[in-house]
């Protein structure tokens, strides 16, 4: 797996459309003056990708307002931001969340009782898609308010009454020359903190992560501080959640950690190419996809999947054949190394681990393994069926998998191709059983003031078919670019909801889903008409998704509401629920 | 559903779609909620800066080529739609419309009257009942007039099977089981249980719809009951006829027959002796119109050959039956003792006849001083009280005047006395009968013959102006009755012993037929009936001697009282024979008998001392000609797959006298002639002042004439019934 | 999860044995001359009011009444029970009287169009899905539409192209009204295809007298032909599935309302 490769592939794309064209080489020069920049030694970076032309193309210059959100806590980002000037405050406390929903205007959604989900009977609108209102107008809330503010092109939400806020939080001041942002941006994280801008004028450096990712890579001083961040902040925890290191003591964890090396592979924003990806053929698809380790190679590291998703797949003749996929936090080659731990007879990797998309992954080399983990591992920490001969022939290998994952190769290939791996609630439709009798969207019209929030229809495998209804993602791209964040994780589930009031119809959200699970609606007034936009006539238009019932009693009431158990809303990751219920 | 490369939710949630749907057109907007076309053109103009530009978003198909008209509005109109319902809003239409038209078939039937509610009819009544159709009150109390009516009219239980017995008179208990008057079914089922657990009196209400039910079509059997259904009831259950049903006992025989005949002798000597040919059962029986019983086809047919002779006492001169006789009388006493009873002659010989006795006690003018002396031997008046001797005198006098009577003009006198006796007026009718025609003339010429001035004498007596005492004074030349005439029968003279007498003219003779049922009537009263009674049926050969044949059965007097007699006129039929539980219709097993005919079931019982059980009264010791029936015989046949065992083949439910509706007919006709007996009587009885009471032991009083209409269950006479 | 196959086994099982009982306790009932009637008869209309509920319990989706799966399977195997129960309170036999008449043949036409319906939902989904996928219902005016323009279009320019009408003739005169709106409904319905194959044989029968580019058309013009009856496949058979409820529901609202009425009058009649 060497870059240049990658970067081969991607460059072309990369470059071509700068990320603020605005960005003039002044600007880069400017940028290049100021400490850790100037440090860097540019002639580290290879040719074909300057630090210069990354900081043009892959960065922007930005200045907020005084009470300007910079970052939310919950969000998704893709860039990292560095303080050119002024400072910046970073709220702390445990109200944080609360704060950047008041301000956003997002009202914690809460479950009906009873009475509540009976009135939906006669309260429901009778038009589709009707609105009271449309707009967010700031809502005085103590600790500030906050409001949305449309400037050259770009809307912002500002908090009204930024000194209420400082006094009603414990906030932390950033200053010039600090980076924030950049764990999120890399490891596809949800943002930890609410950011605002403590002072007008204060003007950030916002680095995409690619651009980030290079110069780390080529920029020693960026790639420590980065990763003594991330060591510091979450990769303890993240190895103390893997089983396998859940018998270590917090020394051993510490001395796994600090062997521990992390890379991402792919592409950061797959969503966008990967409806053309999916066009091409399987074989040419799957090239694409950067190699993490390979069948045949010796196995020299265990690798723990941090974020994005992993294919992991097998020679049968001259193709790869998928034979599992991973998502964040299951690992591979655990079961090699323990093996040659064991044996003096030593194996190399039996499949091929390609990242999907964008992928995140640890890096545990199996001397540490050997050395830490595996003389003290637990009996059922062991891996717990053997590795068999790679004699029989490919036929018989297909026999053996299809009877071991009972969902079939077509359903496999078809749920990793389309990327549903990636639902925790996908609306999974068994075509044999479903009358299209419409119940589905009846109830979730009933549960959403009579509008549905999914499409019965989808891609399908045999008599499987994947509905277009939000599949509630492992990894909700359709949450990066949101102006407003109106799309944002809820508090009471974790589902990804959209705030129908803090939506402005931009639709980036609709355009970033892969799925096509997010519609834009033009709403309408109680007799049915559209409301109108007084500067240009055309409808109000919002984004809208399923919810999965958030504030229902009944929870997701698609699924409830189908009488043939045709319907079910499941976790695409959960192999176990899947296979159960493609076989019921 | 795409548009415009766009994704768009499809809303079958929505009650209206675009008029334009069905030919794939259907604009984006839709109608409102009301189901109204509320789009007017594809977008609404803006104006900017260089005029109007078309305003119409991406998604719904982007600026179009043509762009706003001059004036402003949108270049793409769109004509008014008449909108459609989405395939659920029709289906829900469909259901209100069904709703309403369901609810109002109902208020409508509710709301018709009676003639008109065929509809709401359960359905058609079996063909008996089929007379009522439309008549629902009839039958349901509760239903007169609308519905408002039937809401209020309570429920009350029973009210149903009132109405059925308006119709149908039952047994008085006939919501007890089996119509059977309670404590009776008490000890019935005590004995037949024999576990000591008898159904308790009056424990289940049995309404007639428990097993009648109609509206069950014009052929429907409504009487029709399953083998389970007795079962549950009966506590000894069984799997069938042939397997579990207990062996009969002595069947089918409850009692002697009411003819002595005794088959074994009969046809063992006599009839060969008579020189009578090929006597075949159906010579002397015949099935009934039911076809049930095979009933005797009477005198002339099976008796008269050999018996009318008897009857007529053919060469037996002194057969007559002495109605009045001028007894003996000790002269002597009376006349030293001077009391003066007129002429008498020394030669007469006898006593007083019952017929005499009757009509003297019945007699105001001697009734007291009878009853003083009622059977004073007049031979021997020796020792008598003066008081007594004058009672005597006075109870002769009333011998002589009721000779007067009888000679006299008119028949006032007897029928004074003789509704006295019965206690209630006499039609002409009936005076003749028991009168037996008697000729006035007879009686005159006796009267003159035997007492040459009786006619003065009797006056005197009663005028009180009785001076001389006359010598009695033999009379001359006295002929008696020609023999042939005697033999002939009816009323004739014996002058040698002063008698009045009359000879049967044959079977069935009314004179003596009626005194008979005259005299059982008031048997256990009146000591005098009774006199008459036994005199009449003692079994030496008197006049007719019906008691040969024709046997008497004692009947229970009411609580206390002595019992009274029963004369059996008529053999076994449907009319003397109470309904039992048993039922066997002869007609339709005709066709099984092989050549052994009769005698397949009944076999005669030579050894059997038939006639013996006739010396007493009691009808329920007897000993019968014929073998009783073993059960075997009947299952030959009688099995599930053969001629059938369901317990209704065999058995009735209602049993004691049930009278279908035809039976109310009769209550119609005797209520429209007041004249009851009539009605009553059993067929071909010959009317007289009593009915024929039922054959038994009725624990009721002596039978009323409407006994008929009324049932008499009894413990005796009931016969057990089976398998229970 | 419990499988479909278990489910199954459960619900038949469980409902044979609760007829049995039923016809049970009526055989003793009658034996011991109690009339069934009434308690059949409210028993009954019980059940009638809890199928009928179902329909309720789909409006009411938005509380926690228990999944609409689970309903459908007591809604079944109960109608199933309904039957054996209506035979009872008729005893079995054909009722005579008009009203009952009535309610027979109304109770009659719910029971068989729900089964006709339960059969229906399980066999017609396969076959819709066996062939070409999903369409939804209403979209496929849409398509009937957007496909007729596309076969004027391809008629259009074959003349253009060829300067012949032989096929604008052919498609005029047998085609033209095929694709206007749904067609062959019954034969869709059994599964045939011969309508489609004598289409097929009258376009082939065409070929002869056509030139080599117009042959090109004609084999455009088949693939059309297809297209349109996988519509009408589609719609055929979707129509079905939503229409037996057009005699299931309405008519079991007036069995509930008649059958009031026969029980309230049933009991007024003493």
């Amino acid at each position: 797996m060497n870059e240049a490769s990658e970067l081969g592939v991607e460059r072309p794309g990369r470059w071509d459309k700068p990320f603020d064209s605005n960005m003039s080489d002044e600007h880069v020069r400017s940028v290049l003056k100021v400490a850790p920049f100037s440090l860097i030694d540019a002639q580290k970076f290879p040719k074909s990708m300057p630090l210069a032309g990354i900081l043009k193309n892959d960065t922007r210059l930005v200045t907020y307002k005084r009470g300007d959100l910079i970052v939310r806590e919950g969000d998704y980002g893709s860039s990292a931001f560095f303080i050119m000037s002024g400072s910046v405050r970073v709220v702390v406390d445990s109200e944080a969340t609360k704060l950047a929903d008041k301000a956003l205007g997002r009202t914690p959604p809460k479950e009906k009782n009873w009475k509540e989900a009976l009135s939906q009977l006669w309260t429901n609108a009778k038009v589709p898609e009707y609105r009271a209102s449309v707009k967010f107008v700031g809502n005085a809330v103590p600790g500030g308010g906050a409001g949305l503010r449309t400037e050259a092109g770009n809307t912002r939400v500002f908090l009204q009454d930024v000194s209420a806020v400082l006094n009603e939080h414990k906030t932390v001041q950033l200053h010039e020359g600090e980076f924030f942002g950049e764990i999120a941006a890399l490891g596809r994280t949800p943002r930890t903190a609410t950011i605002f801008a403590e002072a007008d004028g204060v003007e950030l450096l916002e680095i995409k992560w690619q651009g980030l990712r290079d110069i780390r890579n080529h920029a020693p001083q960026i790639r420590e501080h980065i990763d003594r961040i991330y060591r510091e902040r979450s990769l303890l925890i993240h190895l103390h959640e893997t089983p396998m290191f859940a018998h270590l003591t917090n020394e051993q964890l510490e001395a796994v950690a600090a062997e521990t090396q992390f890379k991402s592979f792919g592409n950061f924003d797959w969503h966008a190419s990967y409806k053309t990806v999916i066009e091409r053929t399987a074989s040419s698809r799957l090239n694409d996809e950067p190699i993490i380790v390979e069948q045949g190679d010796y196995p020299n590291a265990v690798i723990l999947i941090r974020a994005g998703f992993a294919r992991l797949s097998e020679i049968i003749g001259n193709g790869h054949r998928t034979v599992s996929y991973f998502g964040r936090g299951q690992y591979y080659g655990y079961r090699e190394v323990f093996h040659n731990w064991k044996n003096d007879a030593s194996v190399p990797y039996q499949f091929t681990l390609r990242g999907i998309g964008h992928t995140d992954v640890l890096i545990v080399p199996s001397q540490v393994i050997e050395k830490l983990v595996l003389p003290t591992i637990p009996k059922e920490q062991q891996p717990w069926f053997a590795i068999e001969s790679k004699t029989t022939s490919g036929s018989d290998q297909l026999a053996k998998r299809d009877q071991q994952n009972r969902v079939g190769t077509d359903v496999l290939e078809f749920l990793v191709e389309n990327r549903y791996i990636n639902g925790t609630a996908a609306m999974m439709i068994n075509l044999d059983r479903c009358t299209r009798c419409d119940d589905c969207i009846r109830a979730c019209a009933n549960a959403h003031d009579n509008n549905p929030k999914f499409i019965r229809d989808g891609k399908q495998v045999g008599n499987l078919m994947i509905g277009h209804a939000c599949m509630q993602c492992q990894d909700p791209v359709c949450m990066i670019g949101c102006p407003t964040g109106a799309i944002h994780r809820e508090t009471l589930k974790g589902n990804v909801v959209i705030n129908d009031l803090t939506c402005i119809g931009c639709g980036s959200c609709a355009a970033s889903c892969p799925y096509e699970n997010i519609q834009m609606v033009e709403t309408r007034n109680a007799q049915g008409e559209y409301l109108l936009d007084k500067a240009t006539n055309r409808p109000i238009v919002k984004a809208t998704k399923c919810d999965l019932c958030l504030e229902q009693i009944t929870g997701p009431a698609c699924q409830n509401a189908c009488p043939h158990d045709a319907l079910v809303r499941i976790d695409v990751s959960d192999r176990i629920d899947l296979v159960n219920w493609v076989k019921r | 559903m795409h548009l415009f490369g766009h994704r768009r939710y499809n809303r079958p949630n929505q009650k209206w779609e675009c008029g334009r749907a069905a030919e794939g057109k259907a604009c984006s907007l839709g109608p409102d909620s009301g189901g109204k076309c509320i789009i007017k053109s594809e977008c609404k103009p803006v104006r900017d800066a260089n005029g109007f530009q078309c305003a119409r978003p991406t998604q719904l198909g982007g600026q179009c080529p043509t762009g706003p008209l001059p004036d402003g509005s949108c270049c793409l109109q769109i004509p008014p739609c008449s909108p459609r319902r989405t395939t659920r809003a029709k289906r829900q239409l469909l259901v209100l419309l069904t709703a309403a038209f369901s609810i109002g078939l109902c208020f409508y039937f509710f709301g018709v009257s009676s003639p008109h509610r065929g509809f709401l009819s359960g359905g058609s009544l079996s063909n008996r009942h089929s007379s009522i159709k439309h008549q629902c009150s009839s039958c349901h109390a509760t239903v007169e007039g609308n519905v408002i009516n039937w809401v209020l009219s309570a429920k009350h239980p029973n009210v149903q099977s009132q109405k059925c017995l308006e119709c149908h008179s039952m047994s008085p208990h006939v919501f007890s089981p089996h119509g059977v008057n309670p404590t009776v079914l008490a000890k019935l089922t005590e004995v037949r249980h024999g576990d000591g657990k008898p159904v308790e009196p009056g424990a289940k209400r049995m309404e007639c719809n428990t097993c009648h039910k109609e509206h069950r079509g014009f052929q429907a059997d409504i009487k029709t009951m399953t083998n389970n259904q007795c079962q549950t009831c009966h506590a000894k259950s069984f799997k069938s006829f042939a397997n579990g049903h207990p062996e009969f006992d002595k069947f089918p025989f409850r009692r002697r027959t009411r003819i002595l005949f005794d088959h074994s002798s009969h046809f063992g000597k006599n009839f060969d002796k008579a020189g009578v040919k090929d006597m075949r059962c159906q010579t002397c029986h015949a099935p009934d119109s039911a076809g049930q019983l095979m009933v005797v086809s009477g005198f002339k047919q099976a008796c008269a050959q050999c018996h009318s002779n008897q009857i007529h006492g053919v060469d037996q001169l002194e057969k007559g039956l002495v109605f009045f006789r001028v007894p003996a009388v000790d002269l002597k006493t009376l006349k030293t003792k001077g009391i003066n009873i007129g002429e008498w002659p020394e030669d007469a010989d006898g006593a007083l006849t019952p017929f005499q006795k009757i009509l003297i006690a019945n007699d105001d003018r001697f009734s007291t001083a009878f009853k003083q002396v009622p059977d004073v031997d007049l031979t021997d008046l020796g020792g008598l009280s003066d008081a007594d001797l004058k009672a005597v005198g006075q109870v002769l006098w009333g011998v002589k005047s009721l000779l007067a009577d009888l000679a006299g003009e008119n028949s006032k006198h007897l029928q004074t006395k003789l509704e006295k006796y019965l206690k209630h007026e006499l039609a002409p009718a009936e005076l003749a009968l028991l009168a037996g025609a008697l000729p006035p003339d007879v009686l005159r010429n006796t009267a003159s013959a035997w007492f040459h001035n009786l006619k003065a004498e009797v006056g005197a007596f009663h005028t009180g102006r009785l001076t001389a005492t006359h010598r009695f004074k033999q009379p001359k030349d006295l002929k008696d009755t020609d023999v042939d005439w005697v033999t002939a029968g009816g009323w004739y003279r014996n002058n040698g012993d002063y008698t009045l007498r009359y000879r049967p003219i044959g079977h069935a003779d009314p004179f003596i037929h009626n005194w008979l049922d005259v005299a059982a009537a008031s048997y256990a009263e009146s000591k005098l009936s009774k006199g008459l009674f036994d005199s009449l049926s003692s079994r030496k050969a008197n006049a007719g001697s019906c008691m040969k044949c024709h046997s008497v059965d004692a009947v229970a007097g009411a609580a206390g009282a002595s019992g009274g007699v029963h004369v059996n006129w008529h053999s076994k039929s449907s009319d003397n024979e109470p309904k039992t539980f048993d039922r066997f219709r002869h007609v339709s097993h005709f066709s099984l008998l092989g050549n052994t005919g009769c005698l397949t079931c009944h076999s005669i019982n030579k050894d059997a001392e038939y006639e013996k059980a006739f010396v007493g009264r009691d009808n329920t010791v007897f000993e019968s000609n014929f073998q009783p029936i073993k059960k075997a015989t009947c299952v030959a046949c009688h099995q599930s797959d053969r001629a059938g065992d369901s317990c209704l083949s065999c058995h009735n439910y209602h049993v004691g006298e049930v009278l279908s509706s035809q039976s109310s007919f009769k209550k119609v006709q005797t209520s429209m002639d007041g004249d009851e007996q009539t009605a009553a009587a059993p067929a071909g009885a010959v009317p007289v002042a009593v009915a024929t009471p039922a054959p038994t032991a009725t624990p009721t009083p002596t039978p009323t004439p409407t006994s008929v209409a009324t049932p008499v269950p009894a413990p005796t006479a009931t016969p057990t019934p089976k398998g229970d | 999860m419990i499988t479909f196959r278990k489910r199954r086994m459960i619900g038949v099982s469980v409902s044979l044995v609760l007829a049995t009982l039923f016809i049970v306790c009526y055989r003793k009932l009658t034996d011991n001359l109690v009339s069934t009637a009434t308690c059949s008869g409210l028993l009954l209309f019980g059940f009638i009011l809890f199928l009928a509920a179902y329909n309720g319990r789909k409006r009411i989706t938005f509380l926690p009444l228990g999944k609409s799966s689970t309903w459908l399977q007591f809604h079944l195997y109960s109608g199933y029970l309904c039957i054996v129960l209506f035979l009872i309170h008729v005893g079995f036999r054909t009722p005579h009287g008009g009203l009952e008449t009535l309610l027979a043949i109304v109770f009659g036409l719910v029971a068989g169009s729900g089964i006709v319906g339960a059969i229906l939902s399980r066999m017609i989904p396969r076959r819709l899905t066996q062939r070409a996928g999903t369409i939804i219902f209403e979209t496929i005016p849409l398509l009937r539409r957007e496909l007729k323009d596309s076969v004027d279009a391809l008629i259009l320019n074959s003349i253009e192209l060829t300067g012949k009408t032989t096929i604008a003739d052919f498609y005029a005169y047998r085609l033209a009204s095929f694709f206007v709106g749904p067609r062959n409904f019954w034969s869709h319905v059994q599964g045939s295809e011969r309508h489609l194959s004598r289409t097929y044989a009258n376009l082939m029968g065409l070929k002869r007298y056509l030139s080599h580019d117009e042959l090109t058309v004609v084999e455009r013009l088949a693939d059309k032909v297809r297209e349109k009856d996988n519509l009408d496949f589609q719609y055929s058979l979707q129509l079905l599935l939503k229409y037996w409820l057009f005699i299931h529901i309405p008519l079991t609202f007036s069995l509930i309302i008649i059958g009031l009425f026969h029980g309230i009058y049933a009991s007024l009649w003493t």
